[in-house]
């Protein structure tokens, strides 16, 4: 009984602590987020080079002067903006891959307004996409582009290089869904009966805030509570508050996703898996995977919640590559462009790679593959 | 002899029977003070009912969902019985437009409420999941340290369990579906209030969009076309 009345006392005594801690910690969180803080995202420097419609294209120079001849197009989700990839100098993949030697062109997808609702993925793919590489390649002097995808815009990605496998000199993907019928994602299981019609016919494009609280909802204990949790306990933190507001604005600034594209996205994808199947169409044409036929690098995480393993893995069997790796990082969805000790590799490793597959393509004397290896499946990054 | 002034009032006719209203004003008085009457009642015994619940309260299974059914009850058996007359007259339309919105809205307010209550299922197990701990660490005489993170575990745990039934994924859709529904009939009044003010209203707007997005395609295929025939730059 004296064990047991010890410990309940320690437990109180260890409560009320913990409690007038937080408390004090909370009262600061005012005056510490009402000063001015260094919390600009999005900084590297870069000029906007072609504007369409509501999406622009930025241009990031590499300062070091460029190691790696065919220009690099980032392509971004439509979910979420593609700040991300730039959030801080000490944690910005385009930083990293300008320090390899890339020429970086990034699409910004911009924000969709109720006119945008009929824009298909068609209209993404083989329309904003391809006149964006098409004009790459015109200033660029290039037959093809390397490219980057997104999570979404990875799978835009994929498809882009089956319907124009000409025009693309290597394809990297990073946590893009390619396999939709996994019952491994919440997000998976959630969208197999989705009412998507009503949805669209209702609100049009899909609002930005309904895609946040639905993603918060995929783990509240983790994403919510202990979140600002340990935010108001490092609130003296300068430099974790500061990191932390970067995140917020990222994070929260999320466009709507016009109607159209949402709706095939979910049915032809989530509900019928028919990209896998290579069964999914963009406006008559037929998205084959087997005409992937460049060398591909594919990243995925671990612990991605969002996008599990197993929707990512399978696209280095369904394409007709050669020379195509996955690469797991024992991380999460976000953890890839946010985790300092990922981000030291992974722009750096894609940088690495797009080298060696480079071979200084400029000239317009004919499309020139890059020597075939055989699929080796690699080790954890 | 004179009528007296006052004339014998005409006996009146019979109104045909109806359940419920009484059309005259004090009548219709006289059923609002019964409405009230049975709401003050409802709510005064859901609160005598949740003071009275003993110590054990914090372990309960399943707090409001009699509170809430009762009071789903009471909107679909009072209010919207008054609510949802059948319209007529030249505003009917109109009025059928509200009665949509007023049943949308009771729809999406039980779903939400049923959706909400699912989700907090979670944390209340949780709570009780650490409960169980501590009395299991304090009978042990063990010390109980990391309270906080070990109830984000215990979150997590009951939180995906519970995201992944079909139970939930039930009463997420009806939610979604409700809330659709509302938003709908919503747009529906809205048209007419944007109509009467000469204001282009969304289905406007979204068919001239439509035009224009359809136009654009003409546009470039037959840019395309033109391109293809005259040949490539590059």
């Amino acid at each position: 009984m004296d064990g047991r009345a010890d410990s309940f006392q320690r437990l109180m005594a260890d409560f009320l602590r913990q409690s007038a801690k937080g408390l004090d910690h909370l009262l600061r969180v005012p005056g510490i987020l009402g000063r001015e803080l260094s919390a600009e995202i999005g900084e590297t420097p870069h000029e906007i080079v072609y504007t369409e419609d509501r999406i622009r294209l930025k241009h990031y120079k590499p300062p070091g002067g460029r190691k790696i001849a065919t220009p690099l197009l980032v392509v971004y989700a439509l979910i979420n903006r593609e700040t991300m990839l730039d959030l801080q100098p000490d944690r910005s993949v385009i930083q990293g891959l300008l320090q390899g030697g890339a020429d970086v062109y990034m699409i910004d997808w911009g924000r969709p307004t109720r006119k945008d609702r009929f824009l298909t993925i068609d209209d993404h793919v083989n329309g904003y996409m391809d006149r964006v590489v098409e004009f790459i390649r015109r200033r660029e002097n290039t037959n093809q582009v390397n490219l980057i995808g997104i999570c979404m815009g990875g799978t835009f990605c994929v498809m882009y290089a089956a319907l124009h496998p000409q025009k693309v000199r290597n394809l990297v993907t990073s946590v893009s869904p390619i396999h939709f019928d996994t019952d491994k994602g919440l997000l998976h299981l959630w969208m197999k009966d989705m009412d998507i019609d009503g949805l669209i016919d209702a609100w049009g494009n899909i609002p930005g805030d309904f895609l946040n609280f639905g993603f918060l909802l995929l783990n509240p204990a983790r994403l919510v509570i202990e979140k600002y949790k340990n935010f108001i306990d490092n609130i003296e933190n300068i430099s974790f508050v500061e990191n932390f507001v970067r995140m917020e604005k990222w994070i929260f600034d999320s466009p709507d996703v016009p109607a159209e594209t949402f709706r095939q996205y979910v049915k032809d994808c989530y509900q019928q898996n028919l990209l896998i199947r290579n069964r999914m169409y963009l406006n008559d044409r037929r998205v084959d995977l087997r005409r992937v036929t460049m060398p591909v690098l594919n990243f995925y995480g671990r612990y991605d919640h969002l996008v599990p393993p197993e929707a990512c893995a399978p696209l280095i069997e369904k394409i007709g590559s050669r020379d195509a790796q996955n690469v797991c990082l024992d991380t999460g969805h976000i953890g890839i462009y946010v985790s300092s000790k990922v981000q030291k590799d992974f722009a750096p490793r894609i940088a690495r790679w797009l080298t060696e597959r480079d071979q200084g393509e400029k000239s317009t004397a004919g499309r020139k593959r890059p020597p075939r290896k055989g699929k080796a499946p690699s080790p954890a990054g | 002899m004179n009528k007296p002034i006052h004339e014998k009032p005409q006996a009146r006719k019979k109104k045909p029977q109806h359940t419920g209203a009484d059309d005259s004003l004090p009548g219709m008085m006289k059923e609002l003070e019964a409405l009230w009457q049975r709401f003050y009642l409802e709510q005064k015994e859901t609160f005598e009912r949740a003071v009275a619940s003993g110590a054990d309260a914090c372990c309960y299974d399943d707090p409001c969902a009699e509170v809430w059914d009762r009071w789903q009850n009471f909107v679909r058996d009072e209010m919207l019985h008054g609510f949802l007359v059948t319209p007529v007259g030249p505003l009917r339309q109109y009025h059928l437009k509200l009665n949509r919105f007023v049943e949308a809205f009771a729809g999406w307010e039980a779903a939400c409420q049923a959706f909400i209550t699912l989700m907090t299922q979670s944390m209340t197990q949780s709570l009780a999941d650490l409960q169980e701990k501590i009395r299991e660490r304090l009978s042990a005489g063990r010390p109980v340290d990391d309270l906080f993170p070990q109830w984000v575990r215990l979150f997590e745990d009951r939180s995906l369990t519970l995201f992944r039934s079909t139970e939930f994924m039930a009463a997420m859709h009806k939610a979604l579906k409700a809330k659709t529904a509302l938003a709908k009939a919503q747009e529906e009044l809205m048209e007419d209030v944007l109509k009467a003010a000469h204001i282009p209203t969304l289905s406007e707007m979204d068919d001239v969009s439509r035009d224009v997005y359809l136009l654009k395609k003409r546009v470039e295929t037959l840019e395309k076309a033109m391109k293809d025939r005259h040949g490539r730059t590059r």
